[in-house]
């Protein structure tokens, strides 16, 4: 457990969730990414139905 | 003097949730057997359809096999779990007693006579029906006439949330209700929409026609009402989870909620998208038109927004505690944050499932890639790690957290609950991607065997084997879960309150759209009539033809 100060306490309570927002971005864009290869890469690579 | 003595122990009694132990005890335990049944039954399921072991192969035990864990799993394990989480919940976080407890507990015996009465049928090879309600499949009246019991005994459980909001409101006049019982509310709310749709289905169709009071049943129609309660169970399901994530989560880990308006914004809107989206389980149906499912495609997307708040509110939750931890850096934080603790390790694990899980939704939810893996076991694989996945590991940790503070006592074993729950997550992992590739090699789901010496289906051996070692996996760690639990009853005794997140910016009061349902119902029925009322009228407007009934 960190022996934070009620200051840096304070700040941390008020800061911004960096962290979180990269890591919704990072997914945001491997979702993206991943959506557009089953597209791209698999749905139409089948074809048209027979 | 001795008045205001008792009337300390009774809100002592009542912070502790003592109004509701023993009926959430009942329903968890009921939950967890029926799971380690499942459980079996699943492993045996990888190993017949996998081909290596003949002697197993019997499409009769595999279809009964796979009806039974479905139920189990679906309908028997989630309705016990989230009936136990409700009443204990609601009466630690309103601090209040159980009003009707004798009501609460009719409502339990009749959901557990209603599940003992489908599983006979079940057991003896006679609802065969793949856990669905799609005829012209029929199973034995029993079958049908138990379901109804358990999604009724259900019910009294939803009475029971919104009577004790209504009690809470009246005693708190303008004050928020605690976010954890403003989630259960909406879930109970939820629930009782979208059942409407299965008990349309139960009582006007299947019931009848399965009796013999009807020649034939318009398959159609039995489909999409069915399509009205289908998907939105899944949100029935997940709601516990998301409330834990919420309202547990971020006090067991010695941080605040981010923001507690956000939590109730997405339980709105998880109430609200959640009921019509299952139309998106009719894209291939030939009842319904191609323009009906591209509008119901954006509204199945819709569901995704409350995810999202979800998953940045309780990351951001998790980080505000990692920082407290000490953690620093851009992603510093992960490696402060408790991981020995159970439910930090399951809501992490969880997250990790959900958006792995979530990314499958949305190619199910696209209208042509849905085309590509309709039918085949990208599906099953897709809900067996959104529900075996996301919602079982979150309801692994509610019972760490809850049981040991229901009962007094110290968890048998953290540090076994934590292996526990990677060893789900693994086995899950193991057992559902293969699941997913398979199906995108073209395997179809419902299927008993393969029994084709083809190049293709040479292709999918290695899968197969991969699946029954992940089946193995989720057993062992389901009677850890089982094991740890039934040893906590007798673990030395200690007393914990159940206490709940704290926002970062309490508010005592919140809009009175975030604090009430009244008008979200109002907006649900327009909803619902606009997006289900052509698609269900068309069947009454326009000559259809029935089916006679197929199966047993």
């Amino acid at each position: 457990m960190g022996d934070l100060s009620p200051e840096e306490e304070k700040k941390v309570l008020e800061s911004s969730p960096k962290g979180t927002m990269t890591l919704l971005i990072i997914f945001a864009i491997a979702t993206i990414l991943g959506w557009l290869y089953m597209y791209f890469g698999m749905f139409l690579t089948h074809g048209p139905v027979n | 003097m001795a008045t205001t003595t008792a009337s300390m122990q009774e809100n002592l009694s009542e912070s502790k949730g003592q109004h509701s132990v023993s009926l959430g005890l009942a329903n968890f335990w009921v939950a967890m057997i029926f799971l380690v049944v499942a459980l079996i039954l699943g492993v045996y399921q990888v190993a017949e359809r996998s081909g290596f072991f003949p002697a197993l192969e019997s499409p009769t035990l595999y279809f009964a096999s796979v009806s039974t864990h479905g139920v189990l799993m679906g309908f028997v394990l989630t309705t016990f779990m989230i009936m136990g989480f409700g009443y204990y919940a609601a009466t630690t976080s309103l601090k209040m007693s159980l009003p009707g407890k004798g009501f609460a507990w009719f409502g339990f015996w009749l959901a557990l006579v209603g599940v003992l009465i489908a599983a006979v049928p079940l057991l003896t090879g006679n609802a065969s029906v793949l856990y669905t309600f799609y005829p012209p499949l029929v199973a034995h009246p029993a079958f049908y006439i138990g379901a109804t019991l358990l999604v009724v005994g259900s019910w009294v459980w939803c009475i029971e949330m919104i009577w004790m909001m209504m009690i809470w409101k009246k005693q708190h006049p303008g004050e928020a209700v605690p976010l954890v019982h403003f989630g259960n509310t909406a879930n109970a709310v939820m629930w009782l929409w979208t059942t409407i749709g299965v008990a349309s289905e139960m009582l006007f169709q299947l019931i009848p026609w399965s009796l013999g009071l009807l020649e034939t049943v318009d398959v159609g129609l039995a489909r999409t009402l069915f399509s009205w309660t289908l998907h939105a169970i899944v949100y029935f399901w997940l709601f516990p989870a998301y409330i834990a994530l919420y309202t547990i989560m971020p006090k067991a880990i010695g941080g605040k909620l981010f923001s507690d308006e956000m939590g109730r914004i997405a339980f709105v809107m998880l109430l609200v998208f959640s009921v019509p989206i299952g139309f998106h389980h009719l894209y291939m149906d030939p009842f319904h038109q191609a323009g009906w499912k591209f509008v119901h495609m954006f509204g199945t997307f819709m569901v995704a927004l409350p995810t999202l708040f979800t998953g940045f509110t309780v990351i951001a939750s998790m980080e505000i505690a990692g920082r407290l931890r000490g953690g620093k850096g851009l992603l510093g934080w992960i490696g402060a944050l408790p991981w020995k603790e159970p439910m930090m390790a399951a809501s992490g694990l969880a997250m990790i499932m959900l958006a792995f899980g979530g990314f499958g939704g949305m190619v199910n939810a696209s209208y042509s890639l849905n085309t590509m893996v309709h039918n085949t076991q990208w599906v099953t694989g897709h809900f067996h790690l959104i529900f075996g996945g996301t919602v079982v590991v979150m309801y692994c940790a509610i019972l760490y957290h809850m049981f040991p503070r229901m009962l007094g006592r110290q968890l048998y074993s953290k540090s076994m609950a934590v292996k526990q729950l990677w060893l789900w997550t693994i086995g899950m992992f193991v057992l559902t991607i293969p699941w997913h590739v398979i199906g995108v090699l073209g395997q179809p789901r419902r299927i008993s065997s393969t029994p084709y010496d083809t190049p293709l289906v040479q292709q999918w051996d290695v899968h197969e084997g991969a699946m029954i070692v992940g089946g193995a996996l989720l057993l062992l760690s389901g009677l850890m879960l089982v094991w740890n639990l039934l040893k906590t009853h007798s673990a030395p005794q200690e007393a914990s309150a159940m206490e709940y997140a704290e926002p970062i910016h309490a508010a005592p009061r919140v809009p009175h759209l975030l604090n009430s349902f009244a008008f979200w119902n109002v907006v649900i029925l327009i909803y619902i009539v606009a997006s289900y009322g052509y698609p269900i009228a068309q069947f009454f407007l326009n000559p259809t033809f029935g089916a006679t009934p197929w199966g047993v």
